[in-house]
């Protein structure tokens, strides 16, 4: 499929008093200057307070984030962090790489940097292994335009612990406990409950941190829901003052099911003395509220995510699907960026699994944007059909439906 | 006590000067000192059931349910809105809110309804009676300077004022309206809504392709210039992408003299796919509440996937309906759903199980609890993909 309204491109900004930039290159870090000029170019850009000596502890070339910089000649213009990981849909763990600390150096901005820079890492992540790719974007311009797609808002919900109060907590026997500090319990209640979700990380040790795992000074609670001798969830947070009261800034909220998430939130209805409200990163109605005791949620923060599709007969094959779900899907993919991506392929979906080959009569034609924002299931494709990046019949949009269909995408990391 | 409770609809003057009493002490933000009789001609749409609870001859709560329909699955479901409720002051927390809330309920089943929604004040309450949440209704705002999406040069579309009254875009409303999950089958009284604003005014503007109307939008202004100043959308309608990308051009030129753009939406919303920049924000939500009355009817009347062929096995409990209890065989097959007496009751479910699932707001393995929804992650599975469908949300409140 050739791409027939592609978005515009960026036309190259060269001040006129400056000779041709240098060709960007691209490579991993060399030495102790590149470390701090990454480091700055990263404070610049993201950091609340960018210090005078900028951190350089984490710039390394042995982290499990592969480090990717883009240079003209010997200069550091940008950079990016691609972390492989893994994301879960369908029950099933997709590797995936998380992207992050994508920083274009100001004076070298405009230039087209940053499409070459997401083209490499790409690459990397790529040979890295990952299927698909996720990042929370600055911009929407430069991601779109380089093949990610739209997955969904994560959701900041703002509970107060007034009208959490009342709940009766044990309704079905399930208690609340402090936990005694045991990582692998929670480890294994989060893998059991984000196997169940779509989008959730198949967390590195680094992701654990802030999360079960205090960070700094500031004390880090753990509390864990038991019905029958069993563990059934779990909560972290940590505590707060805010002019509109105190606050539990909440780090993982796990329920494996509703009455973990009851009683658990039952448990802060009991904390309304000390507590004025609960805050946590969910998903647009997500159904860990199904069960709030009384009206009264707010939002207190949207933010976006992107997903790209890596390499797309990994993507299809490595994550699962509703198992009642048999169908085929003739896709006739155009992949710019990737072109190993493009081409007709054959997706069989059957019993939760499918299998992908070359192939097919490709009446579903995509580019990478299209397919890219409805494979996490936050978008439906016959919401989002619009003939540059997804076009089909209504037939084979409806079997799209069918395939990609889920609990709403969200990632409870940031990264 | 409850059981004093008598359970009717007013019929004397002063009954409704009465009912008109209650609701002007809990809702009004500045109570008359007698009520305004004429509103409730003026201001309640479509032939609604007043009912009144009276203990010893004496009015202590009210409710009113008004009939409309609710799109699910590109079809009509009958519908009673129920609003207005409101338990007296010195009568509240004895039961008697529960007790109306029964007798609406019946009432709404007299009148024909399959289903019915709510925007609670209270959750427990209507937990205790089968509602439970099945949709949310999101109030976004975006910063007047993202709202440019790139412009494609086929598009084609104009925006234009539009000053040929509501009649002329019901049916883009409509047709909208029937792809979505939750839209009302707008009563003709609601249309007032969308085309006037208490004293404000309202502008209208229609985006044409090729003379014919592929989407409109009305909405006030507020707000002071120099400051925050706002477009308030009403209605935000469009029939496809390309016409969405014409309005929200159009709003961008009024980034000299409104900083942002508000509208209701669903919690994923596809109006706001093309947007360029971040920056918009959830604002509020409105969750609301379901119940289903009348349990074939519900089945029957929504609209269900095309290419979705299943049977779903329910043993269905209703206290306050005995009528939809017991097992039921419901097949689905070419986008409707039959319904009849019988099946191995596999799915064992309550109006609170089955609504959430229903609209499409949540999977039913989200759904699952012991008291409400339990079946096989097989069946389970198969509710789910029967009932999957875009994110239900309204752009009306009641």
């Amino acid at each position: 499929m050739s791409d027939p309204m592609p978005d515009p491109a960026p036309a190259p900004q060269v001040p006129a008093n400056r000779p041709s930039p240098e060709p960007v290159t691209f490579g991993p870090i060399r030495d102790d200057a590149d470390r701090r000029r990454y480091a700055a170019l990263c404070e610049y850009a993201f950091w609340d307070e960018p210090a005078a000596e900028p951190d350089i502890s984490w710039v390394t070339n042995d982290g499990p984030g592969i480090i990717r910089l883009a240079r003209r000649g010997d200069r550091v213009v940008g950079g990016a962090v691609v972390t492989p990981a893994g994301q879960w849909f369908g029950g099933r763990c997709v590797p995936s790489a998380l992207i992050g600390g994508v920083a274009v150096a100001p004076e070298d901005r405009g230039g087209g940097a940053g499409t070459a820079m997401v083209a490499d890492y790409l690459r990397a992540a790529r040979d890295a292994g990952c299927a698909i790719s996720a990042l929370y974007p600055a911009t929407y311009g430069l991601y779109r335009r380089t093949g990610y797609g739209e997955a969904g808002d994560m959701i900041r919900h703002e509970l107060s612990t007034a009208a959490l109060a009342g709940a009766r907590p044990s309704v079905d026997g399930t208690t609340v406990r402090e936990h005694d500090g045991d990582e692998t319990l929670l480890r294994d209640l989060y893998r059991r409950y984000a196997a169940r979700s779509a989008g959730l990380l198949e967390r590195l040790d680094q992701h654990w941190s802030g999360r079960i795992r205090a960070t700094g000074t500031q004390a880090l609670h753990a509390f864990v829901a038991e019905r029958d001798g069993e563990a059934v969830g779990y909560v972290t947070f940590t505590q707060r003052r805010e002019p509109a009261g105190r606050l539990a800034d909440i780090r993982d909220f796990v329920p494996l099911d509703r009455g973990a998430a009851r009683a658990l939130l039952a448990f802060f209805g009991g904390h309304q003395h000390n507590l004025a409200r609960i805050q946590f990163w969910g998903s647009p109605n997500d159904p860990r509220l199904l069960d709030e005791h009384q009206t009264g949620r707010r939002v207190v923060g949207t933010e976006p995510w992107m997903l790209r599709i890596v390499n797309l007969p990994a993507a299809l094959v490595r994550r699962g699907y509703n198992p009642v779900v048999t169908t085929t899907l003739h896709l006739d993919h155009h992949d710019d960026l990737m072109p190993d991506n493009t081409g007709r392929w054959i997706v069989r979906v059957a019993d939760g699994r499918a299998t992908v080959e070359r192939g097919g009569g490709g009446t579903i034609r995509t580019s990478s944007r299209g397919l890219s924002t409805i494979y996490g299931g936050g978008y439906r494709a016959t919401d989002v059909v619009d003939g540059a990046h997804l076009a089909a019949t209504a037939d084979a949009l409806a079997r799209l439906d069918l395939v990609f269909t889920g609990p709403a995408p969200w990632i409870a990391n940031h990264f | 006590m409850i059981n004093d409770l008598v359970f009717g609809p007013p019929l004397t003057t002063e009954d409704f000067a009465t009912y008109l009493e209650l609701g002007e002490y809990a809702f009004s933000e500045a109570p008359p000192a007698t009520p305004r009789l004429a509103r409730l001609t003026e201001d309640e749409p479509d032939e609604p059931i007043y009912r009144v609870g009276r203990r010893a001859g004496e009015i202590v709560c009210r409710a009113r349910v008004v009939p409309m329909g609710q799109w699910f699955g590109g079809q009509v479901v009958p519908m009673g809105a129920i609003g207005g409720v409101v338990v007296a002051a010195e009568h509240r927390s004895g039961g008697v809110g529960t007790a109306l809330a029964a007798d609406f309920i019946r009432a709404a089943h007299g009148r024909g309804m399959a289903i019915s929604t709510l925007f609670p004040a209270s959750l427990p309450l209507y937990r205790k009676v089968g509602y439970e949440l099945a949709g949310a209704s999101y109030y976004w705002e975006i910063p007047i300077g993202a709202t440019a999406p790139p412009r494609r040069s086929d598009d084609g579309i104009v925006v234009q004022r539009w000053s040929g009254g509501d009649f002329a875009l019901r049916p883009l409303y409509d047709q909208e309206a029937s792809r979505t999950s939750g839209q009302l089958d707008r009563p003709p009284t609601f249309w007032t809504g969308v085309m006037e604003s208490h004293g404000q005014a309202v502008h209208a503007f229609v985006a044409e392709r090729d003379d014919n109307p592929v989407g409109y939008i009305t909405f006030t202004q507020t707000g002071k210039y120099d400051a925050e100043r706002y477009i308030d959308v009403l209605d935000f309608v469009t029939t496809s992408r390309a016409a969405t990308r014409a309005l929200w051009t159009f709003l961008t030129g009024h980034s000299g003299t409104v900083s942002h753009v508000r509208t209701w939406g669903g919690a994923t919303d596809t109006r706001l796919f093309d947007l360029p920049h971040r920056g918009q924000r959830i604002l509020t939500v409105e969750p609301w509440m379901v119940r289903i009355i009348d349990l074939p009817g519900a089945l029957m009347a929504r609209g269900y996937p095309d290419r979705v062929a299943a049977e779903l096995h329910l043993d269905y409990r209703d206290d306050i309906l005995p009528d939809n209890s017991g097992r039921w065989l419901v097949r689905i097959a070419d986008g409707r759903a039959t319904v009849e007496r019988g099946g191995d009751g596999r799915i064992v479910l309550t109006s609170r199980g089955l609504a959430p699932v229903y609209t499409g707001y949540l999977p039913a393995a989200s759904v699952a609890d012991p008291a409400v929804l339990s079946g096989t992650a097989e069946d389970l599975a198969s509710m789910t993909t029967v009932f999957a469908g875009p994110t239900p949300w309204m752009a009306d409140s009641f």
